[in-house]
């Protein structure tokens, strides 16, 4: 599997970590955790791509 | 200070999910462990490994040694790949060659991923913290009330 790939899915992977782990500890049930660990995965991969834009921009500077 | 609930939360930080188990929530208990030792033991596959902190002014001392303490978070596994990653060194340097259960828990710095792969067992170790300072949340509350 070549880097860029591995560094594509640790992101996905890493942030759904986090966010289900979020998810269950502020839930109890699992429609309810189910649906805060995608709310708050959806905008973590969301503000981590603007990171990457942002920070992409500014070394062509 | 419940005695019990304070033994249950060790024993979550060495094994992801123990004290939930303890207490009857089975499944958030395997979730739990399958999520963080799940993503610690994909960190050991990409070759990462919890290695002693860097404690000197080079400039990497207080990330190096904040990192260290994050990983710990997954209490046996952290300290069986930071046992290992000893071990590895002192075989090392005796011009030993470890086993390769040991290198598979101590890591290879020298290896491109081992960054991001530590990264991995940061993360595990984090959201470990998270589990467990939510664990005694729940139920000190709880054991109070009752």
């Amino acid at each position: 599997m070549s880097a860029g790939f591995l560094h594509i899915f640790s992101i996905l992977y890493l942030s759904l970590v986090v966010a289900v782990v979020f998810g269950l500890n502020d839930h109890n049930e699992a429609g309810k955790i189910l649906r805060a660990t995608l709310r708050r995965w959806i905008k973590l991969i969301g503000a981590l791509v603007i990171i990457a834009v942002v920070v992409h921009i500014l070394s062509h500077i | 200070m419940n005695g019990k609930l304070i033994l249950e939360a060790v024993g979550s930080w060495m094994i992801p999910g123990f004290g939930f188990f303890m207490r009857g929530c089975r499944i958030r208990a395997l979730v739990l462990f399958v999520i963080i030792e799940g993503t610690f033991f994909l960190g050991l596959v990409f070759t990462g490994g919890v290695t002693p902190p860097v404690l000197d002014a080079s400039g990497g001392g207080i990330i190096s040694f904040l990192t260290f303490i994050i990983q710990l978070g997954n209490g046996l596994s952290g300290f069986l790949s930071f046992g290992a990653s000893l071990w590895s060194a002192n075989m090392k340097a005796q011009g030993l060659i470890p086993s390769p259960l040991v290198v598979f828990f101590a890591g290879y710095p020298p290896k491109a991923l081992f960054d991001q792969a530590s990264m991995y067992l940061l993360v595990s170790g984090a959201m470990n913290y998270f589990a467990v300072t939510n664990f005694y949340d729940r139920y000190k509350t709880k054991d109070k009330k009752s």
